[in-house]
């Protein structure tokens, strides 16, 4: 028992070590991250104030890892680029950032690249649940056809939902049923 | 008392053909043309019958000579000499002795009645088969029609010169080919074709079990004291004996006997030997007496055998020192039910009548006491005390069976060499085979065989014999194995299995082969092939008589197939049976059976079965209507195939596998479906994000160079 106790005790100790590290190193990127965000102070504003429409998204998003962000984001960022390289060859200055902020056509490029990530994102949606949706219903009529292949080459007792003996026949004679494809639910 | 009805009364017997029952048999003529029998063509006119190939049998003419209770006589005729003959049909249930056919056969002596043919015929009476033996009828007038109260009063000469001396004759001949009469009385010789008594002829021997149509008068106390169909298959010295009291019978002046009961003969027989009981003081003159003496001796050790006889017709009478000896006889009587009884072997005849008187005499002790102090038997008394003892170990004393059971092993004991009796039934081991094929004629109660087998009473009763003639511990193992017979009640086995085991020469008594004659595992393929052709036929061409059957003719063949047949899976029983059909078929090199093999294709269904894959089922169905026509053997061949049906187990456990499989899979979709809005949104998602990634890397790429090389003044 103790060395079953010892045993278990190793991992436990392993991970706990494992999760601290993992702590450490994120603590460490968040002090690296602050640093360079005041260090680069103009970009950081642009970008935090430019990607605000992504803020709000991911603030909402219920999506599985947050995909939705991503796609929204991912154009987000290419508008806010529109901006920082400017930024960047011009004036690497806080009032140049807030200036170029400040410009209405900055925004509109930034905000449209936004909305064009949101439409992209419905729109690739919608098309692959078609597909799938599509695909699913095909799929469904594939197996049912299978199914009966299955019953008329090895009877009903095939299916499992017949009692069987030992050697797999049934329990009880069961007629043999003509194979009819049933239909798949809508 | 055994029931001796039989040898003096025309039974009625269903399986005999009839004659009166000619027109009812004529009606049902056209089932005739479907039950052809093995070896005789029927006259359309359905009256005259061919038996081999130059026996004509007239169905319409009814004879006397021969007729038994238990066998028919018509007329015949041989094509080939022109001679006239008896056809004799044996009985189903009591057949003739095959296994001496063809000894009797090859005795050619004037003396004796002379077979000319045999076979098996098909009966248009009442369309049952029969097997026939057609005898020369040159036989002339019986000495005797009737033998009770036969007194002729002849000449000793004439007795000894044409009566003992051919007989003896014949005998010795019968000798030879091991043989046994068993018929010898007055009323079964003939005075043959020539005038007086010089030439008389031997009547039938072999036409039924022996000792079953012989008057207990011609038979030794302990044959005499057995059923007629249970005195067993009997030696050479009983034939002497039997020949003695018919050469009493003619010789004595007047039937000192008159009036006398069976059980009341058999007693005087036993109180004053045969010799005095037969002849009654009669003054007998010449040395015929001698003879007489000899061959009547009550105690079969001392009875003469044929040599004797021979060395005293050689006169050489010095020899010869056996003199009559008497039953054991107490210095006291004992008195049972009023009777005063002073030999052992009355009291046991008594005793079984009074079971109730009997067992007061041994509760009482008195039995005891007079074994002791009368008789003087030491081992008679040890025999007593084994039978209380060996009784009580086997049943209960309140069991139905305990009186039954006592009083039979008393008897054993008072008169070991008596047979076995218990209740109404007196058997001898060797007969007790015949006696149970009778007891199966006519659905007749044989529970008491499963009785008498079960409790070990034939055993008691060798162990009682040890010094008998026959090899007592082959006899013990016979009966051993008949107790494990009816001790298994599965087919095959029963006493069904005992039946076929103890009687060599009966045919198999199965309904289904009702009306045919079958006494070989070929001769059942036969029989099963044209009744298959039958409506009401049953629905399998086997059943535990069958099976019994099959066991004791080919117990190899059949022994291994039994699980199967057995089995309760069906599949298996028409597998077994098949097997051992078509093993018979190929080893016997018989030609195709259609029939049979249409019969075994009505219930292959279980076989088909026994194959999961449908294709498979459809495509042997094919095979086997298809392709074998008549081989039961080709049939095996297709279904006795293991690879094939292991195969098949394998691929239905994939397939049930692969079923469920798909059912969990089409299961996951039909969920899906069910809310069609979530379908593909997750891909969705992952889709657009990819997308979305690609066009805004795509993008800030374009927007860097742009602005990068708008300022290449910065050095870019």
């Amino acid at each position: 028992m103790a060395k079953k106790v010892k045993k278990v005790a190793v991992p436990k100790a392993g991970r706990k070590k494992k999760k601290s590290k993992l702590a450490l190193q994120f603590i460490f990127i968040i002090i690296v991250f602050i640093i360079m965000s005041l260090l680069f102070l103009p970009t950081t504003f642009v970008v935090f104030f430019g990607m605000m429409p992504t803020w709000a998204l991911f603030s909402m998003d219920g999506s599985k890892n947050k995909l939705k962000t991503v796609a929204v984001g991912a154009m987000n960022l290419a508008g806010c680029t529109y901006v920082l390289t400017d930024l960047w060859v011009t004036s690497h200055t806080l009032p140049y950032a807030i200036s170029l902020l400040l410009k209405p056509s900055s925004m509109i490029a930034i905000y449209l690249m936004a909305m064009a990530g949101f439409v992209l994102q419905r729109v690739i949606l919608g098309i692959v649940s078609s597909m799938m949706l599509q695909q699913a219903r095909a799929k469904i009529k594939i197996i049912l056809r299978r199914q009966d292949e299955l019953k008329a080459k090895w009877g009903p007792e095939v299916t499992g939902t017949i009692p069987l003996d030992m050697d797999g026949f049934p329990l009880k004679d069961v007629p043999d049923q003509p194979a009819v494809a049933s239909t798949p639910a809508a | 008392m055994p029931d001796s009805a039989k040898n003096t009364e025309p039974k009625v017997d269903a399986s005999a053909p009839d004659v009166k029952s000619e027109a009812a048999g004529n009606e049902a003529a056209p089932a005739t043309t479907e039950k052809a029998a093995t070896s005789a063509a029927v006259n359309p006119a359905g009256k005259k019958l061919r038996l081999g190939k130059a026996v004509d049998v007239y169905m319409d003419k009814p004879i006397k000579r021969f007729k038994n209770a238990y066998v028919q006589c018509f007329q015949a005729k041989n094509l080939g000499t022109g001679s006239d003959l008896i056809a004799v049909f044996c009985d189903r249930y009591l057949p003739p002795r095959f296994n001496k056919l063809s000894h009797f056969e090859s005795i050619q002596h004037p003396n004796l009645v002379s077979l000319v043919e045999s076979g098996v015929v098909l009966s248009p009476l009442d369309n049952k088969e029969y097997f026939v033996l057609a005898y020369e009828d040159n036989l002339g007038a019986p000495l005797v029609e009737e033998d009770i109260g036969c007194a002729l009063g002849i000449k000793p000469e004439d007795a000894y010169t044409y009566i003992l001396l051919p007989i003896i004759e014949v005998l010795k001949d019968m000798r030879n080919k091991d043989l046994f009469h068993g018929t010898i009385r007055p009323s079964n010789i003939f005075r043959g074709t020539t005038p007086g008594l010089k030439k008389i002829i031997l009547g039938d021997c072999i036409s039924v079990p022996p000792g079953v149509v012989q008057a207990s008068i011609f038979e030794p106390i302990e044959r005499a004291l057995a059923q007629p169909t249970g005195k067993g298959p009997g030696v050479l010295v009983d034939d002497l004996y039997a020949l003695g009291v018919t050469i009493a019978f003619l010789l004595r002046p007047k039937d000192v006997l008159k009036g006398l009961s069976e059980k009341e003969i058999i007693i005087r027989k036993i109180e004053l030997g045969t010799f005095s009981t037969v002849l009654g003081g009669a003054n007998i003159k010449g040395n015929l007496v001698e003879f007489l003496r000899g061959v009547l001796q009550d105690d079969p050790k001392q009875r003469w055998d044929l040599d004797d006889v021979t060395a005293w017709i050689d006169g050489q009478r010095g020899n010869i020192t056996k003199q009559p000896t008497k039953a054991v006889k107490a210095n006291r009587p004992i008195l049972i039910d009023g009777k005063k009884i002073s030999f052992p072997a009355v009291l046991a005849i008594e005793g079984l009548e009074k079971p109730n008187e009997l067992e007061a005499l041994l509760d009482n002790r008195e039995l005891g006491q007079w074994i002791e102090r009368s008789i003087d038997d030491k081992a008679m008394q040890k025999g007593i005390e084994l039978a209380l003892k060996s009784t009580k170990r086997a049943v209960t004393s309140k069991s139905s069976m305990y009186q039954s059971k006592m009083v039979s092993r008393l008897a054993m004991v008072l008169h070991p060499i008596a047979p076995l009796r218990y209740r109404e039934f007196a058997v001898s081991p060797l007969g007790a085979g015949i006696a149970l094929g009778d007891a199966y004629h006519g659905d007749k109660d044989v529970s008491v065989y499963d009785e008498i087998i079960r409790n070990d009473e034939f055993i008691f009763w060798l162990t009682n014999n040890e010094g008998a003639a026959w090899d007592t511990n082959a006899m013990m193992s016979v009966f051993a194995s008949c107790r494990e017979f009816v001790s298994t009640t599965v087919p095959g086995y029963g006493l069904e299995r005992c039946l076929y085991y103890l009687n060599e020469n009966i045919p198999c008594l199965s309904p289904i082969l009702d009306g045919y004659y079958v006494r070989t595992p070929e001769e059942l393929l036969i029989a099963l092939d044209k009744i298959a052709a039958k409506k009401n036929r049953a629905y399998k061409p086997f059943d535990r008589h069958i099976l019994a059957f099959l066991l004791v003719k080919e117990r190899n063949l059949l022994e291994n197939s039994l699980i199967d047949i057995n089995s309760k899976a069906s599949w298996r029983q028409v597998f077994g049976i098949l097997k051992v059909f078509s093993t018979i078929q190929q080893l016997a090199g018989m030609g195709e059976l259609p029939g049979l093999a249409n019969w075994m294709l009505e219930i292959m269904e279980p076989i088909y079965k026994r194959y999961h894959n449908r294709e498979t089922r459809l495509e042997l169905k094919t095979r086997l209507h298809e392709k074998c026509g008549g081989s039961l053997e080709k049939m095996f061949k297709y279904i006795d195939n293991n690879d094939v049906v292991a195969n098949d187990s394998k691929r239905f456990k994939e397939a049930l596998r692969d079923y469920i499989m798909l059912d969990k899979e089409r299961d996951i979709y039909e969920r899906g479906l069910e809310n069609p809005g979530t379908v593909g949104v997750e891909r969705g998602h992952q889709a657009a994000a990819v997308f979305c990634v690609i066009i805004a890397v795509c993008l800030i790429l374009g927007f860097v160079s742009v602005s990068l090389g708008n300022h290449q003044y910065l050095g870019f």
